[in-house]
This record gives structure tokens, C-alpha cells and sequence, in this order.
């Protein structure tokens, strides 16, 4: 059963738009806050999710019934996970819609807003993930197609799982990219053991990545 | 009045006569009661037309039995991009053959009928997503010829999510079969598509384009729906249909359950009903108990009667504009008669130029926009439809179509996203013969011009005369009377003094004695007068007092901004006159001063001119400013290699030394490019530029993605390269094509993921072939520099500045010049 998560209000985090803006703290920020009310009126976030089994064997092989795959860092991020959640999220068509008209006018604000997106998808997925935490589930972090060994083409799959152009209008291109833009695919394994929440940042290990040479603290 | 109708269904009456004096009842889910018969998640429905035809048609037989007059074959999905021709004519005949063989067997005392069911792709048109407008057209095409052929009786679109797919269904019905159409959309919790259209807005496109029927489907519960209902209610002159979810599921035991129960269901969609829909059954969730009892509700009612609305409605993809008290402001900037820069922007293919042109006219309060491209050299049927393309792309005001090459209406019309205004037909049976057919068949709002083969009438009688004769020769075609605008033709004041009146005259009787609305273009009244928004403004106000619905204007003049604001003030339609006051609050006359600017500029940066000092810290308006007045003393090109270029290059430096971002490096450039066509401006067509490279600029086929191809043209502009930018989503031929009308010495191609990374390869290799001068750069997320050699690059840009670099050395080892 696929359902649907549609939350009212998202809070903002002000620092992450900065980080993905390449604004290092010590630099003027007022484009940003002349931008972000604006923005937020073409933000429309949905979620569409539904569970599925989880079966791993000795060899890698992962079996979530909607896709099977052969994935080390599958196999890893689900050991200890019986069922697990996928789910698609995407702030909408009109965000992209809106940004290309401002991209027109300006590519500065067009960077930012590109930001601002990128902050409103992430914190889409967190507080999605906070509702699940709510319904007593320990997570494992969420894990996306194209991460690690798993191909980009199980978004065939995710798509056919949950129906997403249908749910929350979200679609899949022959080349495998995502529109609206600002979406994520994603499976988070439902555990009993508690595990630390990871920081994603840190965890990752593209020590090159510009956005994470620029920190900014936690809210 | 519930008449019996014989079992034999060959004397049955057909669905629309049926309709007349009956409410429909369609059935329940197909997809719900499969599901629960075994089909597996992911498993595509339709293929059990073959392997399980026995639960297809005992499904169909129930919805009958339960009180169907229509059941939809199962042939939601059935499409070419599914299932390859052969199979998919066979799925579909099949899926309708199933029907019909229910619809017989069945011992039901009422008509039967059987729907060819036409769900959405699942795929996102172009722009946004990959799926062409016309390949969406043909998909549908194909599917609907299968149907009809199969013995369809009618054509039921259902569940789509999007305007443009919708209209991309309909045309395909309409240009493949004579069957009745309905057409039902899925709406989100905020009352929209989730493309953004509103149910005013898809009645206007859809009555437009002759559908029988319009309303919703699937979404939500009934209840949840009624706000939908409502506005569908009170827009439609045709049919009503209603087809909701059972609620929202949950599980129960392991089940999945709906949470509204059938009696909650007939209640509901009862009420609806009651308050004037005609068709009505279930969507998700729903089975034969739900249509059952629903039919129970239905049948001792009398239908309500459908009304046809009088309003002249036109629409965006987002919304609907009634023509009414208010007059509405028609933006004529996107027009190149006489205007100089944009003819230039038009024969050197800049879409962006036109586009900030209609966005200004957005933020400026222009209601819809008039889009005109039509100048000598051009090929306008093919630049009309891309640039209306472009433009409902980023803005969502309705369209107006300005042209008088029939050909470029008709393809235009074909794609836009909406009902748009069509601008114009006149009353020579020519633009009759050519323009109605084009309107009966697209939809869209006639602007009408009072002149015929003789002329244009002296008299306000010789052009109510002619408004007349249209009327009659449009109502021949099936167009309606509100979709009809008179425009009596604003004269000009200087070579006949009468000529205001009588167009004034002529509006009024238009208005009063043959209710219709109308417009004018009121700017040819001023022609060869002095201080000319004096008269417009004046004569706006006049016309608007004599019943004038909407003018073509520039929004940008405040004289005739504020006499629209001053209007609607004096009319009682503005409370407490608060736009009127929030207009001259926010605006001033434009005023030509030669004051120095006010602004106090910041101090400059140690060792750097006020200029230099502007570009370095991003101050766009700033840097402008004092490029001009550094014209006072220099020449442009010193302007340039003194001011600007150092300046940009002390920032670029600092960027590649990381002591300076991204986002200062973009305000700079912003910063820098403006000064450029301050300085380009002055030299009066003298190319400064003349020593500056073309660089051809795009992302690849299959890429959707533009922000970090925006970011390279940004920087390679503000540079002073000649950039074209092709855009997204690019094929091979099309940059090639760029590249050898241009003679490019470079290319830049930007791809974000491995998937289209062929895509690039494919496009190196086509330009090696064919353009051996030309040098490509690529860049974009997933690309190294061992990644760009494998794929036989030219160059690796890791980022835009270093684009810039690798771009100044290519120009100078092909000019033999150093770098700048």
C-alpha cells in the first residue's frame, strides 16, 4: 500500500541553504533572506512511501521484492533490517518553474535558489524521517539509487514500486533524472537495533567537496 | 423521468442523447478489485486482458449489475511507450472486447455502455521533463485509433495530473475518432493539478477543444473533492463528472482498507449530484457494493440541468482570467515593430532577451501577453511557437497569439498550454475562413477587428455592421458569442479628428447592443503627436468609460498604469482604494533628469576605481551607473580593458585562489556583464566586441539540468565572449548546426549525470567530424578530467572560471593573440 505525507509547514534551516550556497559564515547573506520568503511560496512537498520486505543473502544479493540487486552497501546499510521503507519526495514542479523565471533575471539568484531547493528537498526527507521515528521505528540512514554499488537504473524500479508520477507527480526521464528537480528516491531499513544517526556530511567520503569545507553550526 | 430500455443493445439511445435526461453512472476501480485477484505490485494491469480475460469480464458484468451505464475497459495504461504496437493493439481490442461481452451478457434494465479508459503517460513534457508535446499527441493517437477501431463508445481521459498532457490527450481524440469525449483530472489537497491548473482553468482549455464532459477523479475522498466539485459546477457549460476515491487507505489486519464506507460514499457523491452533477462513480478504493449503493442514491433523482455559461473566460496553465468589471491589461512589448534592440534579439535568436521582456511586463501588472514575432527574414511559424514555448515555460499569464500568417497561428496554437486570446480575425470572409476553424478545433478566445474587404467602416454603424456578420459566421462554426472580442479599431487623433469618437461609439454599441466585450490597441490613436502617453492615458480612460474590457498596452508607462488604477478606483473596484495608492506609492512619473545620481556610492577598494571597485564587491546597478559616466571621459574600449576586464580578473584570480566563492564571483560577474552593455549600448552597433570569440553553449541531450551551463554563460558574458546558449536537453545536430553557422571556434557542453554522458560523448565526436576547427570543453558534475579524455574531449573545465581560462587560451592560439 503506497500512502502519501504531505506536511503543512517545513521548518527552514537557514544554515544549510548557506552551506549550499558556498556562503561561508562571514559573508553578507542578505540575498539569501531577500529570496527565502518568496521561494517558499512555490514549495509544495510530498511524500509517497510504502514497505517492503527485506531478504539479503551470503553473497551481497538484496531482495526488496519491488527491485533485487546485487550490492555490498545495500547488504551493509540493511543487515540488521527485516523491512524496510522506500519512499519519493519532491518539493514540486513549481519551484523549478519559479526558479527558471528568476535564473532569467538574474544567475546569482539563481544559485541561490538552487540552494534554497536543495535545503527544502533535504529537510523534506528529515522531517519525513521524523514521522517515522514518531511511529516508534529505529532507521537506518536513508540510501539513495546511484549511491555506492547500487546502479542509478533501480529508479526503474522505485518509480514502478510507487507509482510517483501518479502520487506526487514526480517523474523519471529515459536518462534517469529526476522532474521536478528538487526530489529524492530513497530506502531507509526499519531496525530494532538503535543505530546513530550519522551525520551525512561527514560520513561521506568525498573529502574534496566543496560544500563540505564550509561549515556552518547546527541550528 | 426514468425511462426502461430495452436489453438489446442495438436499440439503445446513444450516450450523449442518453445523457440528456439521465445521470450516468460509471463504475467503480479496476486496479482495487485486481489487485485483490492477485496481481502483483509492479505487474502491468492491462496484460491481464490475455492472461485472466474471465476477471476481467466478471468485473466488468458486477459494475453493470450493480447499476453501470458505462464500464471503462481495462486500458488505463495502455500505451505505446508500454507495450509495443502489436501487443498493444491486441491488450486493447481485447480490453474492449471484455467490455462489451459484459455489457451483453448482463440482465441490467438500462443502456449499457463501454469507455475506452486513457490514463497519462506517467512521463513530464518537455520542458521539464523529457516527453515532446507531438510525441505525447502520437502516443495517445495510437491508443485511441486501437480503441476506436475496437468499438469504443466513447473516450474517457482520466486521472491526469497535468494541463498540458490533458490537452495533449484530448487533441489526440479529437483528431482520431468521432467518439465522445470525457475528460477528468486529478487534483492535489491544494485544489490544483500538480502542474499547477486550477478547475476553471482546465474547463476553459478543455470546453475550448470540445470536450463532452469535465471533472475529477481519483485524488481524494468524495468529500475531500466537493471544493473541486463546486468550481467545476460553476464554470462548465457542459456535463459535470465526478469519480472519487474511497477515502484514503490504511491497513487493517494486514488489509488494506478505505476509510469511507459505500453508504458514506453514495451520500456524498448523492449530495454532489443533487447540487448538478451527471456522472458520477468511483475511483481507487471503490467496488460493485459502492456503485451499488451509489446507484441506489442516484436513481430517484432527477438530473439537474446543465447551464451553459455566459462568461468570456481565457487561461494559463495555472488559471483562468474572466473578462468582466475589471478591464484587463494586455502587455505589447514582445512585439518587434519598431523597436530596434528587439528585432536584433530576434534575428540573432536571444529567447532570453524576449523572455525578460514578458517577465518585466509580469511584474509590471500586465494581466495576459501579447506575443507577436512576426518581422521580415524570419521563419515565423517555427520562432511564434518557440518563443510561446519559452515563454510558458517561466510565466503563467495567458497568452495572447499575434499573428497574421495562418500557419504560425495554427502551430502556436497547437502547443500553447491554455485557452489563449487569438489575435485576430477580421471580418473578410479570408480571415473568417482561415482563423475559425483554427479556433472551433484549439480553443480560444477571438480578438475580432471591425474591418472587411471594403475597409474600415468611417462610421460606428459600418463596424457594428461588421461585428454583426462576424457574429453570425463564427456562430456557423459552433464558436460561441463569448468567445468573441470586438476590437472597433483605435484611430489615429492627428488625421481625423472624429476618429476617437467614433471608435468610442463603436465600443459602446458593441457592448450595449451586442453584449459583447472588447479591446483595443490604444496606441495607434496618439501616432505623430507630442508626449503621446498624454493622449493614450486620456483616451484609455475614455475608452473604459464606454465599456472598453481590456486594452494592449505597455504596463511599463505609469501615465496608463495609473489611469487603470484610477479606474478601478473611481468604479468601486478597488476596496478603500488600496492598488491605486500602493501603484503611486511604489512608482513615479518617469521623469528625464540631469541630476547626478543620489546614491552614495561605498567607498571604493584601496587602489581600484569606483568602477573597479563595484565589480569587485557585485554592485550590479552601481557598476552600471558609473560605466556610463565613465564614458563622459573614456572611450568604450578603454572603459573596457581599463575598468572592467582587471577588475573581474582580480576577482576571478581570488576565486581560483580561494579566498573568494562562488556567489561573489557570480554577483561580479552580473556586476561586470552589466557595465559591458552599458559600454556595448554607447558604441552604437560598433562592435567592441569584434576580437571577442563566439562560444556555442549547451547542456546535452537528456540533460535537464541548466544551473551550472548558466553559471559558465554568466561568466564567459561578463568576459565579453559572444555566447549562444542553446539551452537544455540538446541534440547533437542542433549544436553542430550552431556551431557551423557560427563558425565557433569553441564549444562548452555540460552534463550532470553518467546517463548522459553518452550523450556528450556522441556530440564530441559528431563535432570532430563535421567541425574539425572547433574545440570542445566539457564540464558538469560527474566529469573528470580522465573522465573527458575517454570521452575525447577537447578540455576538462572543473569550473566555470577555469571554462573562462581554457576559452582565453583557445582564442588566442586561433587568433594568435595572448590571452587577455
Amino acid at each position: 500500500m503506497i500512502r502519501i505525507y504531505e506536511p503543512q509547514d517545513l521548518p527552514v534551516n537557514r544554515n544549510e541553504i548557506l552551506r549550499y550556497a558556498l556562503i561561508k559564515p562571514d559573508m553578507p547573506a542578505d540575498r539569501i533572506d531577500q529570496l527565502l520568503p518568496d521561494a517558499l511560496q512555490h514549495i509544495h512537498g510530498r511524500v509517497c512511501y510504502a514497505s517492503f520486505p527485506v531478504q539479503l543473502s551470503e553473497d551481497g544479493q538484496v531482495d526488496l521484492s519491488f527491485t533485487k540487486v546485487s550490492s555490498r552497501s545495500l547488504c551493509h546499510l540493511l543487515r540488521s533490517s527485516s523491512q524496510c521503507i522506500l519512499f519519493a519526495a519532491t518539493i514540486g514542479i513549481d519551484f523549478d518553474r519559479y526558479a527558471a523565471r528568476i535564473s532569467r533575471l538574474s544567475t546569482t539568484n539563481g544559485w541561490l535558489l538552487h540552494a534554497i531547493g536543495t535545503e527544502r528537498i533535504e529537510t523534506l526527507c528529515d522531517t519525513f524521517e521524523k514521522t517515522l521515528l514518531e511511529e516508534g521505528c529505529q532507521l537506518t540512514r536513508r540510501f539513495s539509487p546511484g549511491y555506492g554499488d547500487v546502479p542509478l537504473s533501480m529508479q526503474r524500479d522505485v518509480f514502478r514500486a510507487l507509482d510517483c508520477s501518479r502520487k506526487i507527480g514526480l517523474t523519471l526521464t529515459d536518462s534517469l533524472l529526476m522532474s521536478p528537480s528538487k526530489s529524492v528516491t530513497a530506502i531507509i531499513g526499519l531496525t530494532n537495533t538503535p543505530l546513530r544517526q550519522s551525520d551525512h556530511c561527514a560520513s561521506c567520503s568525498i573529502a574534496s567537496c566543496a560544500f563540505r569545507s564550509i561549515s556552518h553550526e547546527k541550528e | 423521468m426514468h425511462l426502461s430500455y430495452d436489453r438489446n443493445s442495438s436499440s439503445r439511445p446513444g450516450i450523449l442523447d442518453f445523457m440528456k435526461n439521465h445521470i450516468l453512472i460509471l463504475d467503480g476501480a479496476m486496479g482495487t478489485l485486481l489487485q485483490a485477484a492477485g496481481l502483483q505490485s509492479g505487474e502491468a494491469p492491462e496484460t491481464w486482458n490475455l492472461s485472466h480475460p474471465d476477471v476481467i469480464r466478471s468485473i466488468h458484468s458486477e459494475y453493470f449489475c450493480a447499476g453501470s451505464h458505462v464500464v471503462s475497459a481495462n486500458t488505463f495504461g495502455a500505451n505505446s511507450l508500454h507495450f509495443d504496437d502489436d501487443t498493444l493493439q491486441v491488450i486493447i481490442k481485447k480490453g474492449l472486447q471484455l467490455a462489451k461481452e459484459a455489457a451483453a451478457e448482463t440482465p441490467a434494465d438500462h443502456p449499457r455502455y463501454v469507455a475506452l479508459d486513457v490514463g497519462p503517460t506517467g512521463k513530464l513534457l518537455k520542458p521539464y521533463g523529457d516527453l515532446g508535446f507531438e510525441e505525447a499527441v502520437d502516443i495517445f493517437a495510437k491508443t485511441i485509433r486501437f480503441g476506436a477501431k475496437a468499438g469504443a463508445d466513447l473516450i474517457f481521459i482520466e486521472t491526469m495530473n497535468d494541463s498540458y498532457e490533458t490537452k495533449a490527450a484530448l487533441l489526440a481524440a479529437k483528431e482520431n475518432c468521432d467518439l465522445p469525449v470525457f475528460v477528468s483530472n486529478a487534483y492535489g489537497s491544494d485544489g490544483k493539478l500538480m502542474t499547477g491548473a486550477s478547475p476553471e482553468a482546465m474547463t476553459a482549455l478543455l470546453e475550448g477543444m470540445g470536450a463532452d464532459a469535465v471533472g475529477t477523479n481519483c485524488s481524494y475522498g468524495p468529500e475531500a473533492l466537493r471544493p473541486v466539485v463546486a468550481r467545476y459546477l460553476s464554470s462548465a457549460s457542459v456535463p459535470v463528472l465526478l469519480k472519487p476515491n474511497a477515502g484514503l487507505p490504511h491497513v487493517e489486519n494486514g488489509k488494506t482498507v478505505y476509510d469511507v464506507s459505500p453508504e458514506e460514499f453514495a451520500d456524498s457523491v448523492a449530495e454532489m449530484v443533487r447540487q448538478g452533477v451527471r456522472i458520477c462513480g468511483g475511483c481507487c478504493g471503490t467496488t460493485p457494493e459502492y456503485i451499488r449503493a451509489l446507484s441506489q442514491k442516484i436513481l430517484p433523482l432527477d438530473p439537474l440541468p446543465v447551464e451553459p455559461k455566459s462568461a468570456t473566460v481565457i487561461a494559463s496553465y495555472t488559471h483562468a482570467l474572466a473578462f468582466g468589471s475589471s478591464p484587463l491589461l494586455i502587455g505589447e512589448r514582445i512585439n518587434p515593430t519598431g523597436k530596434k534592440r528587439f528585432k536584433q534579439a530576434l534575428s540573432e535568436h536571444d529567447i532570453g532577451y524576449v523572455l525578460r521582456e514578458g517577465i518585466a511586463q509580469q511584474d509590471a501588472g500586465a494581466h495576459i501577453l501579447d506575443v507577436n514575432v512576426g518581422m521580415p527574414g524570419i521563419d515565423e511559424p517555427s520562432l511564434l511557437a518557440e518563443v510561446v514555448a519559452e515563454l510558458q515555460a517561466v510565466l503563467d499569464l495567458p497568452l495572447q497569439i499575434d499573428t497574421s500568417n495562418p500557419q504560425a497561428m495554427a502551430r502556436a496554437l497547437r502547443i500553447v498550454n491554455g485557452k489563449p486570446l487569438i489575435n485576430s480575425v477580421n471580418g473578410t470572409q479570408e480571415s473568417m475562413e482561415a482563423i475559425f476553424p483554427l479556433a472551433k478545433k484549439y480553443g480560444g478566445v477571438l480578438i475580432c477587428l471591425t474591418l472587411d474587404e471594403k475597409g474600415i467602416p468611417e462610421t460606428a454603424e459600418g463596424r457594428v455592421r461588421i461585428a454583426e456578420r462576424i457574429l453570425t459566421q463564427a456562430a456557423s462554426y459552433g464558436i460561441p458569442r463569448k468567445d468573441l472580442i470586438f476590437d472597433p479599431l483605435a484611430m489615429t487623433v492627428s488625421s481625423s479628428s472624429e476618429a476617437a469618437l467614433v471608435t468610442l461609439e463603436a465600443l459602446r454599441r458593441i457592448r450595449e447592443d451586442l453584449h459583447c466585450h472588447t479591446s483595443l490597441g490604444i496606441s495607434n490613436v496618439s501616432f505623430g503627436l507630442p508626449a503621446r502617453d498624454g493622449i493614450n492615458s486620456t483616451y484609455f480612460a475614455l475608452a473604459l468609460e464606454n465599456g472598453l474590457s481590456c486594452a494592449i498596452m505597455n504596463p511599463h508607462s505609469y501615465e496608463m498604469m495609473r489611469t487603470y488604477h484610477a479606474f478601478r478606483a473611481l468604479h468601486g473596484l478597488d476596496d478603500h482604494c488600496m492598488d491605486y495608492i500602493n501603484y503611486v506609492e511604489q512608482h513615479t512619473p518617469t521623469v528625464v533628469s540631469s541630476a547626478p545620481s543620489t546614491i552614495h556610492p561605498e567607498l571604493p577598494i584601496s587602489g581600484s576605481t569606483l568602477l573597479q571597485s563595484a565589480v569587485e564587491k557585485g554592485l550590479k546597478e552601481e557598476a552600471s551607473r558609473l560605466a556610463l559616466e565613465s564614458l563622459q571621459s573614456h572611450s568604450p574600449l578603454e572603459v573596457i580593458s581599463n575598468e572592467i576586464v582587471p577588475a573581474l580578473n582580480r576577482v576571478g584570480v581570488r576565486f581560483e585562489q580561494k579566498s573568494l566563492f562562488l556567489p561573489q564571483l557570480l554577483m561580479s560577474a552580473e556586476a561586470a556583464a552589466g557595465a559591458l552593455d552599458i559600454v556595448k549600448t554607447s558604441m552604437q552597433g560598433k562592435r567592441a566586441d569584434r576580437d571577442r570569440s563566439r562560444f556555442v553553449l549547451a547542456t546535452v541531450k537528456g540533460d535537464i539540468h541548466d544551473i551550472g551551463k548558466n553559471i559558465v554563460r554568466l561568466l564567459l558574458e561578463s568576459y565579453g565572449f559572444l555566447v549562444t546558449d542553446l539551452g537544455k536537453d540538446t541534440p547533437p545536430e542542433t549544436i553542430l548546426e550552431a556551431v557551423v553557422r557560427l563558425h565557433a571556434p569553441m564549444c562548452g557542453l555540460s552534463a550532470l549525470m553518467t546517463t548522459t554522458v553518452p550523450a556528450m560523448e556522441q556530440t564530441i565526436a559528431l563535432l570532430h567530424e563535421k567541425a574539425p576547427w572547433c574545440r570542445v570543453i566539457v564540464g558538469g558534475a560527474v566529469l573528470t578530467q580522465d573522465y573527458a579524455d575517454r570521452i575525447g574531449a577537447d578540455a576538462y573545465a572543473q569550473d566555470a572560471m577555469a571554462c573562462v581560462r581554457i576559452a582565453e587560451e583557445i582564442e588566442a592560439q586561433t587568433s594568435g593573440k595572448d590571452p587577455s
